[in-house]
């Protein structure tokens, strides 16, 4: 019953005014990398409280879910992941892209992301409470494996060679310990400098090893990229945004695993879409008939992680709703929003303010519903745009990526940071070092760090807490199948090529 | 243009007020009449989503509503707070850029993250605070911090008490807690408030120490007991729950988040900052803001916020460097 009334708040004019202009709102500020989904959703948080509540949240619900979304934009047209939720996105899209193909690559993004977004509202509406319990199951040990199972795909993305990939991986690792230690609280790399005392900024890194990176590359090695294959693809496919029977077919299965890992990484707090987007591209890689393809232009790994990182928003509410705890910055100050409007979050909220959840389920399913033809629609401008001559392209992208890594934390160091990560973005890629581990090193690094060494204190020194636990155990076995796969498809392939043989 | 033409006319006719031996400066001089005449910058020293930041955001809606002030909201992060409040420190003393002064500010000096306190800066007021408190699983052998702290003195070193992070108020509130008590317990540190309250529902730690606006919900739920709350009154949102000084321990750690100026700001200027300050912390507005957020709003002027600072500077430093709770 409380849905009829849920559908009559929300299906009025006003109501469906708001959600349009936040995800509105939500797709400019996806789209500039830099600017996150947080900082629009706590600089709106205000002026909502002006409205009722009900059109309040669907602003905000709106900015989140489209920002989530349109960071995709931004890693499709100019391999610059617009929110840290995109950076799974650069792998597959961006070369799509290159191929003459962003209109398709942007149609993907749009339709996977609102197929993600979905289900993982249908996962909100349908288990809130005995899903969020899950994240309560996990503890210090259970995250020093999952961010161990994580670094484990260092492996996979490094396609290039895994010499290199492990070169920048561990790169990245040796930067996140920069900062305060995270348990004796010392310095660590600081020096004089207070601004790396929280360490090195991850967006800054993430826009100069991606974006500036790529443009310099352009900028450089212009000559050999000038017979790239924008041509080969015909006017027709150029002009394509909807994919075909066929590749739906494809994307259904990646689509589908990536949902279901955007969801559950989503619940566990501190993780959200940058990580489950990342682990739903791994397992799609494996399980894809087309590995191969996987990093080189894939639209089954650009479905999964298209899927993914909005898959993870249903999560992250999961957890946010039924037990009040925000996993990231964006369910935070939805909460702090909640409380505004006189609700008590916490674990009583779920039974204490029914009706109004139920209106949040149904602001979910009508936000991604209007992010599909404003998505496709802005697919079809994007392609305009791109077709500008890529010198103006260069230095507009050049540009957006300092304000963008200014506009973080409004300082100056986080702009060299850029510039540095921008010219080693550029060395890595022209001697083809992969940019994916040490990614993976940086987001991961500080999680493994201080999980195994809290492990550690909580059970005196004892290493045998590591594998109690259910969790833990899946984890691991998870971890050596990612370690041994090689071997075991390898044995795989022996034994088939035996039975046709005989 | 016009407006600068003004102020500078303004500006020369002061100028024989000041040869009678006011030692303000001109343009100081001329302003302060008429401050603010441009728009003030709030540097909020965490970032958006935050608490503080929340605050910012309501004080700068507050001003321009009620005194049509026009605000705006910065955000300048790290350090424990002193990013941002370094930067206002060194900003110009026109009054035109303050800041968010939250109690790290009495803190960070000892912890050796930046050379700032309490007498680096111009405090203005403080309408934000809410007191710590042990929290403990609802299944807990022990129903009063009497209880808590008898079993504690049988098995030392045993209890894990998760806290929001190393050096952080909460890791401090429960130092000061095993100092008064005279019990050792092995200090957790989490990621903030949340990831202690979270590992103490999934039973990761025994208890945990963190503020009352953080885990009241949890109380409310069942879920979690609240032994003490380590404040001079009861907090609202836990009226049932007694304080630690009732139950015969003097434990008193409160987390505060005020407003700061740089030091020489004119008298002026500083009287009508303080001023709209305080009108903004008596709004009803103000109040059910930090009532929803289940803080209290009791308002400390200038001279009051100075004196808990220093006397929370000093307790602090002294407990910091004795009990070396942060590895240098």
């Amino acid at each position: 019953m409380d849905y009829l009334s849920a559908i009559q708040s929300v299906m009025n004019p006003m109501c469906l005014l708001c959600i349009l202009l936040g995800v509105a709102v939500g797709m400019i500020v996806g789209t500039l990398p830099g600017l996150t989904s947080v900082m629009a959703i706590s600089l709106i948080t205000p002026l909502t409280f002006k409205l009722n509540p009900t059109y309040g949240f669907a602003m905000l619900l709106g900015v989140y879910n489209s920002a989530i979304f349109s960071g995709g934009i931004s890693a499709i047209a100019i391999n610059t992941p617009g929110t840290p939720a995109s950076i799974a996105t650069t792998f597959d899209g961006y070369k799509i892209s290159r191929r003459g193909r962003a209109g398709f690559a942007l149609g993907v993004n749009t339709i996977y992301s609102v197929i993600g977004g979905l289900l993982s509202t249908i996962a909100l509406m349908v288990a809130c409470a005995p899903l969020a319990r899950l994240a309560l199951n996990f503890g210090s040990p259970e995250y020093f494996w999952l961010a161990l199972f994580g670094l484990s795909m260092m492996i996979s993305v490094s396609h290039a060679s895994l010499a290199k990939g492990l070169v920048t991986g561990f790169v990245g690792m040796l930067l996140a310990t920069v900062g305060l230690d995270p348990l004796l609280g010392s310095k660590r790399f600081v020096g004089n400098n207070i601004s790396l005392m929280d360490g090195i900024a991850f967006i800054p890194v993430m826009i100069g090893l991606f974006g500036v990176g790529e443009m310099l590359f352009q900028i450089f090695e212009h000559k050999k990229e000038d017979d790239n294959k924008k041509d080969i693809v015909d006017l027709k496919d150029k002009e394509r945004v909807l994919p075909t029977k066929e590749e739906h077919k494809r994307m259904t299965i990646p689509g589908l695993i990536g949902s279901v890992i955007g969801v559950l990484v989503g619940i566990v707090p501190g993780t959200g879409g940058d990580i489950s987007a990342l682990i739903s591209w791994d397992v799609s890689k494996r399980v894809s008939k087309h590995p191969e393809e996987f990093g080189d232009g894939s639209i089954e790994g650009l479905a999964t992680t298209c899927a993914s990182n909005n898959a993870s928003i249903g999560g992250a509410l999961t957890t946010a709703l039924a037990l009040g705890i925000p996993g990231d910055g964006n369910t935070a100050v939805l909460l702090g929003a909640l409380t505004m409007y006189g609700m008590v979050t916490g674990p009583t909220l779920l039974s204490n303010s029914a009706p109004f959840v139920c209106k949040l389920y149904i602001i979910m399913i009508v936000a991604n519903l209007i992010i599909l033809p404003l998505g496709l629609l802005s697919a079809k401008a994007c392609i305009k745009l791109l077709s500008i001559k890529s010198q103006y392209i260069q230095m507009a992208v050049l540009l957006i990526c300092c304000v963008g890594a200014y506009s973080m934390n409004r300082n100056y160091t986080d702009v060299i940071v850029m510039f540095i990560a921008g010219i080693c973005g550029f060395f890595f890629r022209k001697y083809d070092y992969p940019l994916g581990p040490m990614i993976l090193g940086l987001l991961l690094g500080d999680m493994c760090e201080t999980n195994l060494r809290r492990t550690l204190m909580l059970s005196n020194g004892s290493y045998l807490q590591l594998f109690t636990g259910p969790i833990s155990i899946g984890l691991i076995v998870l971890i050596l199948l990612a370690i041994g796969w090689p071997f075991i498809s390898n044995l795989f392939q022996k034994n088939k090529n035996k039975k046709v043989e005989g | 243009m016009k407006k600068r033409d003004f102020r500078r006319i303004l500006a020369g006719a002061m100028a024989g007020v000041m040869m009678l031996g006011l030692t303000a400066c001109g343009s100081a001089g001329a302003d302060s009449a008429s401050f603010p005449s441009d728009t003030v910058n709030i540097v909020c020293h965490s970032k958006e989503g935050g608490g503080s930041d929340a605050l910012s955001r309501e004080v700068a809606q507050v001003l321009q509503d009620k005194l049509g002030w026009s605000v705006t909201v910065e955000n300048k992060t790290g350090g424990s707070g002193s990013v941002g409040m370094q930067y206002v420190q060194n900003s110009k003393p026109d009054g035109y850029t303050i800041g968010t002064a939250p109690v790290e500010l009495s803190m960070i000096q000892a912890l050796g993250y930046a050379d700032l306190n309490p007498d680096s800066v111009s405090l203005l007021g403080c309408g934000m605070s809410w007191s710590a408190a042990l929290y403990v699983p609802k299944d807990a052998p022990y129903e009063t911090l009497e209880d808590f702290i008898s079993y504690c003195k049988e098995n030392p070193d045993v209890v894990r008490v998760a806290n929001s992070g190393i050096g952080s108020i909460w890791h401090i509130a429960a130092c000061v807690l095993a100092d008064k008590a005279d019990i050792s317990l092995n200090h957790v540190p989490y990621d903030g408030a949340t990831g202690a309250l979270t590992a103490l529902l999934g039973n990761e730690v025994d208890a945990a120490v963190v503020g009352t606006c953080e885990g009241y919900s949890y109380v409310d739920s069942g879920d979690l007991k609240c032994l003490g709350v380590f404040g001079e009154d009861r907090s609202a949102t836990m009226p049932d729950v007694p304080t630690a000084k009732e139950q015969g321990y003097d434990i008193n750690v409160v987390c505060w988040v005020g407003f700061l100026a740089p030091k020489d700001v004119d008298e002026a200027t500083l009287a009508t900052l303080q001023d709209a300050l305080k009108t903004v912390f008596e709004t009803d507005e103000y109040k059910s803001f930090c009532e929803a957020r289940g803080c209290d709003s009791t308002y400390y002027n200038a001279e009051e916020f100075k004196k808990m600072a220093d006397s929370d500077f000093t307790y602090y430093s002294e407990l910091i460097s004795s009990l070396g709770i942060v590895a240098q």
